[in-house]
């Protein structure tokens, strides 16, 4: 067999990776702090000043928020640094997962025409849906999917990422 | 002039302002933006197209759109090739290099038509019969030869087709008059709706026959339509086409670009999900069974009316039209006020369309049927049975019309015969699907526009309509002359005639089926769109049936042909399949590791320029020390007051008696009692545990432990996350590991009373947590050190620098096969049990229930004769082949007892060793057993699995 990673591009560099394209802007965004939280997950949000969860399609636009992956569990994001304990409080089950995921940023008016080739997911549906959760398959890949102002945020494992990357840049095109 | 040619004015289609040059068979042509490739040859006079797939016959252009049997090309234009480019679909552009198929020389003189004369000897299926001795592969490669369409040219580079998802409330497919009913209906009460359309226009028939609407002539009244769709909201896609109707009201469309446009983008996949679908798809004509209705020049008549509505082409100057219906009626009226002369030959004995045509000067005779052809490469006259023979350069025939009703049939909807119109309806309706129109049997316009209404949501009433034709349908397949003298053509593109058909009903494949297979009857491109209904009446016919109880064949997606470029999408190369990637990659890069994929999983699998290292690599292991980017394997807590009992359901061993900082193995069982998965579990917490699983099992762990806990357990009580993602795992392992472990400085007591093996602790590494777990898969001393996957790089460099070696995930193979621990799906196959790799004692000792237990205590779980997991001492010189089977031979019979599982060349041993699962192996020690592979015999001895430091005193040397 040939040496496989000749094949597959080497990751980018995250920090200074950037991919800009006809009307759409992706950009790597780092969170300080990401916990996985299920169970009685309102009473975490309470004690992290945190909003109610959303989905794919609810606009958030706070530096501390929660996506919906269940009926009992969040994902819970925060630009600063949420002091929380692993393990079993009361009720709550909690896990880092800081380093774990990472946070695309996308911009501008060709993000919808982007998103449109990787999810079948209907953004401009107006059916409520309060339980829907923002995880979803995107370009094959599991993504959490939030709109963030006129944007889209696409939370991803890390072990996953490159493989994201790569599927954007290549719809980009 | 003879033959097809361009009109001085008309075509809706073309933009006579702008010429396109293109060549076809090296000649070069001229036709003009809007044709389509056969609209455009028609228009140069090219009545000859190519030759038929078996028999190489002439063949020319007989239709306008999907059911076109013949015109199919090999198309070149700047760095695009389709060697099966279909002639009524495609739209012409400038510079394009037209060629026909599957003539051996040029279609006039195709040195391959003579086997046409040879026809009686090759009939339906002979190839079943015949070149079977002594294999039919000897003359298979010939025959292909002669047989098939276009050619693939290897060096041409397929284009690249975007794919992209869509959601609607309504789909609409079909923008004729029930479309357009159904699409203004919907968007009115504020749907979202989407309209498609394979034409470049919306209208559908009313493109190019007659009708008044609302007062308006057809053009100005679509002219309208076309304005105010987009004012409603409607999103009209045209050059679009329904592939292929799924599940959930998914429909899969290919969206073409307009070839002559500046900005031309290619072919686009369109995957659109409806809350609704009409499909207003339309009927296709039906050709007529007569003797030699396979000449270039017979064509359906619609198909003629569109080409001189459409794309200003009269496709001939002396036409003989035969017909059933009043449907070719219109036709006439055209073709002479085109300036050709025109003579209606009608089955009937009367018709209401007759004395209008007459009056108009056109030549009409009733009552009389064309029963044949005449000319060579094109068709010369139509002979009547009359005994009169027509001259004309134009045969156009109107045999009926077939709905379009694919779509439905691939969303499991049945058609049943409808006797009155001749052809095929949908039955029963499906979920969330409307068939309107020409496609639901409408008789006429209003009907049509009432049905698309009524799907569309609205009234179900009309504008004021005129057009419509009397007796449209004209009823079943005219067989009278279907068995006369001479071939008659049911199947254009796979060359099969009626005696076919009769053929395979005496050999009793009278079921439509067996008709399918055994004649190729609506195989091919055109999937029968003009053929099938055609086959079963004389199918019918020969088994003393009615039509209806014959049955069809099974419509399946997709529609018109697509390629396989377009179904690819992008998802090529690096997207296609997908891997997870180290977060410590650079690192491995910049180490010059050699990657392989595993699970997907791209890892080292050794560092160096060749497999050499692997060697070293193994003494560096058992020497000194080495480090291992064990980042992929599992990291799965699990959390909650019934955390332990939900782990002690899982895994074979029981968990809840793990001191918190401890480990533990642990076999996972499928309910079979077959060996699942393996890994270590950490407690961190009495109410904490993370379960260490194979790398490549990470996901299917997860969903296994959540799928048990939801069934089994308090779903508030205990959760599962997978934090594989968050840490990165680096494991440190050899004599000198706990040496380099100290350089690291983590923050812990390295004292083995402190850490002894099969225990953790936390530490410190770049002011971040650290997790440290004395757990070896290589019988060495080892460290597996977990820190937040954005510090692996700084880790794996300090480690390195600390004096560990770097260490493949080939090397790690090698080790611990020494150690005799197992690779589960490597060395375990779906058979093998605990018992079967010495594991027995959670099944003797536990009493409560497990995943699995009731298994492991079926009879066949304890019989002799079981394969168990030994090691095998070989005694050549190379490593025995992974796969190569232990036998017994017994009166010259050879029997497998079993087969390798591993194998490998020790350096510690200096030798090869190898792991198996053999009958009986653990009863088998130190029997010399024989290996065959691939005809080859070699031997090896039964040892235990662990054949390397069996007392594990290497942990804490």
């Amino acid at each position: 067999m040939h040496d496989r990673g000749a094949f597959w591009s080497a990751p980018p560099t995250w920090n200074t990776a950037e991919l800009v394209g006809r009307d759409v802007r992706v950009t790597v965004h780092a969170p300080r702090s990401i916990w996985i939280a299920s169970g009685d997950v309102d009473a975490v949000l309470r004690a992290c000043d945190c909003a109610a969860p959303v989905g794919p399609r609810e606009v958030c636009t706070a530096s501390r928020y929660a996506l919906r992956l269940g009926p009992d569990r969040v994902l819970l994001i925060s630009e600063t640094y949420i002091e929380l304990r692993a393990g079993w409080q009361t009720g709550v089950a909690l896990s880092e997962l800081h380093d774990g995921m990472l946070v695309f940023e996308m911009t501008g008016p060709g993000g919808r025409a982007l998103l449109a080739q990787g999810t079948e997911y209907d953004f401009e549906s107006t059916v409520a849906r309060p339980l829907e959760s923002s995880r979803m398959l995107f370009g094959g890949l599991k993504v959490a999917m939030m709109r963030r102002g006129t944007g889209w945020r696409l939370h991803v494992e890390r072990l996953w990422a490159p493989a994201l990357w790569r599927w954007l840049q290549a719809h980009m095109d | 002039m003879s033959g097809p040619q361009r009109t001085t004015q008309g075509g809706n289609a073309i933009d006579r302002s702008r010429p396109q040059a293109f060549s076809f068979d090296g000649e070069a042509l001229q036709g003009y933006a809007g044709d389509t490739l056969a609209s455009a040859l028609l228009a140069n006079g090219v009545r000859l197209v190519g030759r038929s797939f078996k028999y190489h016959r002439p063949r020319g252009i007989v239709s306008a759109g999907s059911e076109e049997p013949n015109a199919v090309l090999d198309l070149r234009h700047g760095e695009r090739h389709d060697p099966n480019a279909r002639a009524t679909l495609e739209w012409l552009a400038d510079g394009m290099q037209l060629r026909s198929i599957h003539a051996n020389g040029t279609p006039q003189r195709d040195r391959l038509s003579y086997l046409d004369r040879l026809a009686r000897f090759i009939p339906a299926a002979f190839y079943y019969k015949t070149f079977m001795w002594p294999r039919w592969m000897w003359y298979e490669h010939a025959i292909r030869n002669l047989a098939g369409l276009g050619r693939l040219d290897p060096t041409a580079r397929a284009p690249v087709v975007p794919r992209s998802h869509l959601q609607t409330d309504l789909c609409v497919v079909g923008a004729g008059p029930a479309g357009i009913a159904a699409a203004q209906a919907a968007a009115r009460r504020g749907a979202r709706v989407l309209l498609i359309d394979a034409r470049t226009a919306v209208g559908g028939s009313l493109l190019y026959r007659a009708a008044q609407i609302e007062g308006l002539a057809a053009p100005q009244w679509l002219a309208e339509v076309t304005r105010t769709l987009p004012a409603l909201g409607v999103d009209v896609r045209l050059r679009t086409m329904a592939l292929g109707l799924y599940d959930h009201n998914r429909l899969l469309l290919l969206q073409r670009c307009d070839p002559t446009a500046a900005d031309r983008v290619g072919e686009h996949l369109l995957e659109v999900r409806a809350g609704r679908i009409v499909l207003a798809t339309g009927a296709v004509e039906r050709p007529l069974l007569f003797a030699g209705n396979d000449r270039p020049g017979v064509m359906l008549a619609d198909a003629a009316l569109e080409y001189l509505g459409r794309y200003g082409v009269r496709c001939g100057s002396r036409a003989v039209i035969a017909t059933g219906n009043d449907s070719a009626y219109a036709l006439a009226h055209a073709l002479r006020e085109a300036g050709a002369d025109c003579t209606v030959v009608d089955s009937r004995a009367t018709s209401a369309e007759a004395d209008c045509a007459r009056g108009a000067g056109i030549d009409v005779r009733l009552d009389t049927r064309v029963v044949g052809s005449t000319g060579a490469l094109h068709v010369t006259g139509a002979r009547l049975d009359s005994g009169v023979t027509l001259e004309a350069d134009l045969l156009a025939v109107a045999g009926g019309w077939t709905p379009l009703i694919h779509l439905y049939c691939h969303s499991r909807g049945k058609p049943r015969w409808n006797d009155h119109i001749g052809a095929l309806v949908p039955d029963r309706e499906v979920d969330g699907l409307h068939v309107v129109g020409a496609a639901n049997g409408a008789l006429g316009l209003t009907q049509a526009w009432q049905q698309g209404s009524l799907a569309g949501g609205g009234s179900g009433e009309a504008p004021q309509l005129t057009g419509s034709v009397g007796d449209f349908w004209g009823g079943a397949p005219d067989l009278t002359h279907a068995g006369s003298a001479g071939r008659v053509w049911v199947d254009l593109q796979n060359d099969v005639t009626s005696k076919d058909v009769e053929l395979a009903v005496r050999e009793n494949f009278a079921a439509v089926e067996h008709l399918k297979r055994y004649t190729t009857l609506g195989m091919a491109t055109d999937q029968g769109k003009t053929s099938n209904v055609n086959g079963l009446a004389l199918l019918a016919a020969g088994t003393g049936r009615d039509i209806g109880a014959v049955g069809v064949t099974t419509f399946r997606p997709p529609f018109v042909p697509v390629s396989m470029a377009a179904v690819a999408g992008r998802e090529l190369g690096e997207l296609q399949s997908p891997v997870r990637r180290l977060p410590a990659e650079d690192e491995h890069r910049k180490e010059r590791a050699y990657f392989r994929d595993y699970g997907n999983l791209l890892r080292p699998a050794w560092y160096g320029p060749d497999e050499a290292v692997i060697a070293a690599e193994c003494r560096a292991a058992r020497e000194s020390a080495v480090v291992l980017d064990a980042s992929p394997l599992g990291k799965i807590d699990v959390i909650g007051p019934q955390a332990a009992a939900l782990l002690d359901f899982i895994f074979y061993t029981r968990m809840s008696t793990l001191a918190p900082g401890r480990l533990r193995y642990g076999l996972a069982l499928a309910e079979s009692g077959a060996i699942w998965d393996d890994g270590v579990v950490l407690r961190l917490a009495p109410e904490h545990f993370v379960v260490s699983c194979s790398s490549s099992h990470v996901a299917a762990m997860t969903a296994h432990l959540d799928e048990w806990r939801e069934d089994h357990f308090d779903l508030r009580q205990v959760f599962v996350h997978d934090t594989t993602a968050h840490w990165a795992t680096m494991a440190v392992s050899g004599p000198q590991a706990r040496n380099v472990l100290a350089a690291l400085e983590l923050g812990f007591d390295l004292d083995d009373a402190q850490l002894p093996h099969m225990s953790a602790t936390q530490g410190r590494f770049m002011g971040g947590p650290a997790r440290i777990a004395r757990v070896s898969f290589t019988g060495e001393r080892s460290y597996e050190i977990s820190v937040p996957a954005g510090l692996a790089g700084t880790l794996w460099r300090r480690i390195r620098e600390a004096g560990a070696l770097p260490l493949g995930v080939e090397a790690l193979g090698v080790l611990r096969a020494e150690k005799g621990f197992i690779f589960v799906g490597q060395d375990t196959d779906s058979e093998t049990m605990p018992q079967d790799i010495g594991m027995d004692g959670p099944r003797l000792k536990r009493s409560d229930a497990y995943v699995g237990d009731r298994s492991l205590f079926m009879p066949a779980a304890s019989k002799a004769g079981r394969r168990q997991l030994v090691g095998i001492a070989a005694t050549t010189v190379y490593p025995l082949p992974v796969g190569a089977h232990a036998v017994t031979t017994r009166d010259s019979r050879m029997r497998s007892i079993g087969f390798i599982t591993s194998s490998y060349r020790s350096v510690a041993l200096q030798r090869p060793i190898a792991l198996a699962l053999i009958e009986d192996g653990m009863r088998r020690m130190g029997d010399e057993l024989e290996f065959e592979h691939l005809g080859s015999r070699l031997r090896g001895t039964v040892v235990p699995a662990c054949q390397l430091d069996p007392t594990g005193a290497r942990l804490n040397a």
